[in-house]
């Protein structure tokens, strides 16, 4: 009989997590703390699994990312496992478990925007930072992704900056946007044609 | 990889009084409304092609197999998903069926290799059933698209190994870990293509929240989670059922053995206790009954410093006969005692207690239960008439509140824990009772209502707080009452537990629990429908044990909650056969079904069938054998299967007793702790080896049998035979059912017993006689067995061992779910891979005030004795109170407890124990001295001389 390995009382088991990224120990800024609770108020006490995109996306806001620290600490505030965050974490491709620049560019590769030239905007933005989709710049400040429908056809071809939209985005206006980023940050975005008007 | 000769009907049952009839294939079928098309269709033996569906889990809907055609309906619905109708006609096979079937079968195999004849789930995987009933034998995309082929194997676990080149994503993993364990540590990562098992955060299963229960491997319909020892060492050519030998859940297994080995434990599906489920424990933990450290050969030796010598099962046997009788004649005949176990088999332990009476000629003998659960057999006779627990474990199915105290059954009893967390989960109410939080206080899918963290020593104030509550918000059960107690009884009760000192408020000062949260726990058990009350050692082990079952059995009693389905007093037994070996009769003043030694009816009768003289009063208890083992009167002791010297309290008494005898005989696998100061090794045999009965914790007897021969030549029950032989009593027994027909015929609650009828139910829970033929799931229905139930007053005394200034602390102890009780057998397993020494818990405040971190080493001392162990900083446990385990004999645990005790059993103190904590940087003096008597006694074991017979 082999198959009960002996093994030595006294050394402890060490096996090492296969996740790219464990991170630091994680806990919400004070601000996104108080956001937390403010969002968990919208979902009955039994029920605080459901906040679970809304606390991931502040984890995101806060890291750039979502760590495997971050992932048990959501676990731990909505009382689930840390499978089940994993498993949201995994399924959505909103959420990134690797490290992003300041301002993360989703340029929409889907049919109206395609027609529109958002393979020509893709490039224009691959120029200017010197990077391929799916790559962050030296300087950190800026990864490039492309993506699929961010509906808002009718406005293409459009591009998502970190959680807001650029819409209109002419492909010669794409490197422009990169200096207005620098140098005003989100302020230099269109955002929703939608909310601006609702605004109005 | 399923198990060998189970039908699986695809989707669970469903209890209905409503029926529907529907038409499959044109034969008309009538099932309870709410089943699904695949279990109808099942139910006609037409069995729809399907992955992932399986009868223990909820319907999932994801294979896409097992489509069928409605009459009058588009489409082609789920069969698993797809209720039954009335009057609807379904087809389970068309050629369009298998056209669609055929498809979804291809893609299944274009991510699948090919090589089924080398495969270890050959012949058992649902995967080439499928695709064989589908007549395919390939796939037509072959296997060049892009495929998870290359993606490596999880070996990480001991037991199982997960490959997920093999998976093909039907979730029956997942879902098992939920729905039957409860854990909820496996998911789905990732989405489409790229989605695959993971275990907690993707990492490897041993590092994950997974707690190796097994039910994903025995849920995996391919080989992606197959057994190592599978793997390893092929397929079982046959399969026996047979009873666990750890915990008192006493689960149900089919040994699956080739030649002559075990190769996997599989839970049986038909098992009462375990419908199908199994714990880390039962189901791999089973290495060590083939273990090299196993004894096999008889040894003898003169004195504990002298070599022993291998001999003849005659001359070992001849020795101890030889040796006790002259100890009986030098010292007279109450001068040696047996101790029976609570881990072997009913007529094992029926056996020895018949040996000391009848051959030895005196009662001296006692079981482990002195030292766990003699304060519920006092209680529980006392109050209610039956000393067991009430109910079946399917009764927590029906119960509204459950009180959890002094247990931690995901740790001790995880199969039932799986149960009670399946019922927390569908809405019912927890109290936890416990000093420490254990893990169903705060899990991410169950929450307890209440936890009264209750300061050691203090349960008695606490419960008649409860009381309190109940009495004075008059939310007692007065109709109950008056029916069913002795109304003088209940009535002093009521007076005692209304007096203000026993209100929440008032004894909060010693209980350190809140007043608010015992009111709230006190209203919710008694006004939320069913109410009951799981407990273990925590009640028990205390110098109050029986004074607390009583408090227990007086609180159903007056909210009604006795009688039925889903309410009742429920100890958790920790041994596999605890409640058995209480049964047969192993304590010193009762005879089998607890009737009294000195009550000359019984005895006459089992005079008259013993042919011998039997003594009327009650013998010594095991801590009474050590004492007059110090005191010079009592020098030889028979102990089979037990390990005193490490679990009794107090070791170093304990020892110096066992060194003061002149013949220890021990009868057990390995050289375990009591065997280092032994004159006589008897080998054993682990129950595997044999063939009996166990006596779960809700009375349920159930077969053990033989799944391979034993090791050593003889079961333990025919080693007892040869012994009483041997001294001059014969016993003359066939096989271990001509020894149930003795228990039968002398112990009422047992004159319905036959192995015959045992094998034809599966089990039965006792009393099952001419009143109950077929056993009985729930006592004290309509009348208790003690006719009217009977109140105790239950002052409150506190213990002696309290908190000083010189052991500010208290230590409380328990168990961890990968290691069992001393853990002679479940360190010789992989289960070390989890819990590989014992730690001692303490709360950071404490800590920091000691200057001590995580992982440091801690000395701990008692009054009794001092050790030294690594120290775990947690919020776990409260403030002031600190908390060990007991598995490993290196670190000793029971040298700090004291000889405090129970006042009416003797139960010791275990739960209860003054200390202090210091830094420090080496063993104690006890840990070296044991070090070094171990390692001499070792020598001594390799030293004989051989000379087999």
């Amino acid at each position: 009989m082999t198959f009960h390995p002996r093994i030595d009382y006294a050394t402890f088991h060490t096996s090492q997590r296969q996740l790219e990224d464990e991170g630091a120990p994680f806990v919400y800024t004070a601000e996104h703390r108080a956001r937390f609770d403010e969002i968990l108020k919208r979902y009955p006490p039994d029920r605080k699994r459901s906040a679970v995109l809304p606390a991931l996306y502040l984890v995101q806001r806060q890291l750039g990312y979502i760590t495997a620290n971050a992932m048990r600490y959501v676990a731990g505030l909505l009382e689930i496992t840390a499978a089940d965050v994993e498993d949201v974490v995994s399924y959505y491709t909103m959420f990134r478990t690797k490290p992003a620049g300041i301002f993360v560019l989703q340029v929409c590769r889907t049919l109206s925007c395609a027609l529109n030239g958002a393979e020509r905007v893709t490039e224009e933005l691959s120029g200017k930072l010197g990077i391929v989709p799916g790559q962050t710049d030296a300087s950190g400040t800026f990864t490039l992704l492309e993506a699929e429908c961010l509906g808002a056809c009718d406005r293409a071809p459009v591009v998502m900056v970190n959680d807001a939209w650029h819409e209109c985005l002419k492909p010669e206006d794409a490197s422009k946007l990169i200096d207005d980023l620098r140098a005003r940050g989100e302020a230099a975005l269109s955002g929703c044609h939608h909310v601006i008007e609702h605004k109005r | 990889m399923y198990s060998t000769d189970y039908i699986d009907q695809g989707t669970p049952r469903v209890d209905s009084s409503k029926t529907v009839t529907l038409e499959i294939d044109g034969v008309p079928v009538t099932v309870p409304e709410g089943t699904s098309i695949m279990r109808a269709a099942a139910s006609i033996d037409r069995r729809i092609p399907k992955l992932c569906a399986t009868d223990t889990l909820k319907a999932f809907g994801s294979c896409r197999l097992c489509l069928v055609e409605i009459e009058g309906r588009k489409g082609y619905p789920a069969s698993c998903t797809t209720y039954v109708a009335d009057g609807i006609k379904v087809r389970t096979e068309s050629p369009r069926l298998t056209q669609l079937r055929r498809g979804v079968m291809e893609l299944y195999l274009s991510d699948h290799p090919l090589d089924c004849v080398t495969c270890p789930a050959n012949g058992h995987c649902e995967l080439q059933d499928m695709a064989e009933d589908l007549d395919l034998t390939q796939s037509r995309y072959g296997l060049s698209g892009a495929n998870h082929q290359h993606a490596p194997t999880d070996t990480s676990n001991p037991y199982f190994t997960f490959d997920p080149a093999m998976c093909i994503v039907c979730s029956r993993c997942v879902r098992a870990c939920d729905e039957v364990q409860g854990t909820f540590a496996l998911t789905i990562q990732g989405r489409g293509f790229q989605s695959k098992v993971s275990a907690s955060q993707n990492e490897p299963f041993l590092a994950s929240e997974c707690v190796s229960c097994g039910a994903c491997v025995e849920a995996c319909p391919t080989v992606a989670l197959t057994e190592k020892s599978v793997i390893e060492l092929g397929r079982p050519d046959h399969a026996v059922t047979t009873t666990c030998g750890y915990c008192g859940v006493g689960c149900s297994f089919k040994a699956e053995v080739k030649d002559g080995q075990v190769v996997r434990m599989a839970p049986n599906r038909d098992g009462h206790a375990n419908h199908g489920h199994a714990c880390v424990k039962g189901r791999f933990a089973f290495g060590y009954a083939t273990h090299p450290d196993r004894v096999t050969t008889p040894m003898i030796r003169g004195s504990i410093n002298e070599p022993w010598r291998q001999v003849s099962w005659d001359e070992a046997i001849n020795y101890a006969a030889t040796e006790f009788r002259r100890i009986q004649a030098k010292y007279g005949r109450d001068s040696i005692g047996g101790i029976p176990s609570s881990r072997c088999t009913n007529e094992e332990t029926f056996l020895v207690q018949k040996l000391v009476r009848a051959a030895f000629g005196n009662n001296n003998v006692d079981t482990c239960a002195r030292v766990c659960h003699s304060p519920t057999g006092y209680g529980l006779k006392n109050t209610i008439g039956e000393s067991a627990g009430t109910q079946a474990f399917d009764s927590v199915m029906k119960a509204d509140t459950i009180i959890v105290m002094g247990a931690n059954p995901t740790e001790g009893h995880p199969v039932f824990a799986s149960q009670l967390k399946r019922r927390l989960r569908q809405g019912a109410k927890l109290i936890v009772i416990d000093p420490r939080e254990i893990a169903l206080v705060r899990t991410p899918h169950i929450e307890a209502d209440c936890h009264l963290q209750v300061r050691p020593g203090t349960n008695v104030a606490l419960f008649n707080a409860i009381a309190h509550v109940i009495v004075t918000e008059g939310l007692t059960k007065e109709n109950y009452v008056a029916d069913r107690c002795e109304i003088d009884s209940y009535r002093k009760w009521r007076t005692f537990v209304a007096e203000p000192r026993n209100s929440p408020e008032e004894t909060a000062a010693s209980t350190g629990v809140a007043p608010g949260l015992v009111r709230r726990a006190a209203r919710l058990y008694a006004t939320a429908g069913n109410g009951a009350i799981y407990y273990g050692l925590g009640v028990t082990e205390h110098s109050q044990g029986s004074t607390m079952v009583m408090c227990i059995a007086n609180l159903a009693m007056a909210t009604g909650n006795l009688g039925r389905e889903g309410v009742g007093v429920n100890p958790l037994r920790g041994q596999n056969n605890v409640q058995g070996s209480c049964d047969m009769g192993s304590f010193p003043h009762e005879f089998s079904g607890y009737r009294h030694v000195g009550d000359p009816a019984v005895r006459t009768m089992f005079e008259r069938d013993w042919g011998v003289a039997l003594q009327s009063e009650p013998g010594l208890r095991l801590p009474n054998m050590f004492e007059a083992a110090l005191d010079g009167s009592f020098k030889g002791l028979y102990v089979q299967g037990e390990d005193p010297a490490q679990s009794d309290p107090d070791t170093q008494h304990v020892t110096a007793a066992l060194a003061a005898m002149e013949c220890v005989v021990v009868q057990d696998l390995f050289l375990n702790e009591t065997a280092k100061y032994a004159h006589v090794f008897l080998p054993g045999s682990s129950f595997l080896e044999k063939d009996g009965t166990f006596t779960n914790a809700e009375r349920r007897v159930s077969r053990v049998r033989k799944v391979m021969e034993p090791r050593a030549g003889f079961q333990d029950w025919e080693v007892t035979c040869l012994l009483s032989n041997a001294l001059g009593y014969p016993m003359h027994y066939r096989h271990p059912s001509e020894i149930m027909n003795e228990i039968a015929r002398l112990t009422p609650v047992f004159a319905g017993f036959t192995y015959e009828k045992l094998d034809r139910l599966g089990s039965i829970q006792w009393p099952c006689n001419d009143k109950a033929p077929e056993g009985t799931p729930t006592m004290h229905v309509g009348e208790f067995v003690r006719g009217k139930g009977k109140f105790f007053v239950t002052e409150f005394v506190p213990t002696s061992e309290r908190a000083t200034r010189r052991y500010p602390l208290l230590l409380t102890t328990g168990r961890v779910l990968t290691q069992y009780n001393v853990g002679a057998q479940t360190r010789r397993t992989a289960n070390v891979a989890w819990a590989s020494a014992d730690r001692l818990e303490i709360h950071p405040h404490d800590a920091e005030v000691r200057g001590i971190k995580d992982g440091d080493l801690v000395g701990l001392t008692s009054r009794s004795g001092d050790i030294v162990l690594p120290a775990v900083v947690t919020d776990r446990v409260r403030p002031g109170v600190v908390y060990t385990t007991f598995h490993f004999p290196d670190s000793g645990a029971n040298v700090v407890t004291t000889e405090n005790s129970d006042w009416a059993t003797n139960c010791p103190e275990y739960k209860v124990t003054a200390v202090e904590i210091v830094k420090v940087n080496q063993p104690s003096a006890w840990q070296k001295r044991h070090r070094e008597f171990t390692d001499r006694q070792l020598e001594f074991l390799k030293g004989g001389d051989v000379t087999h017979a």
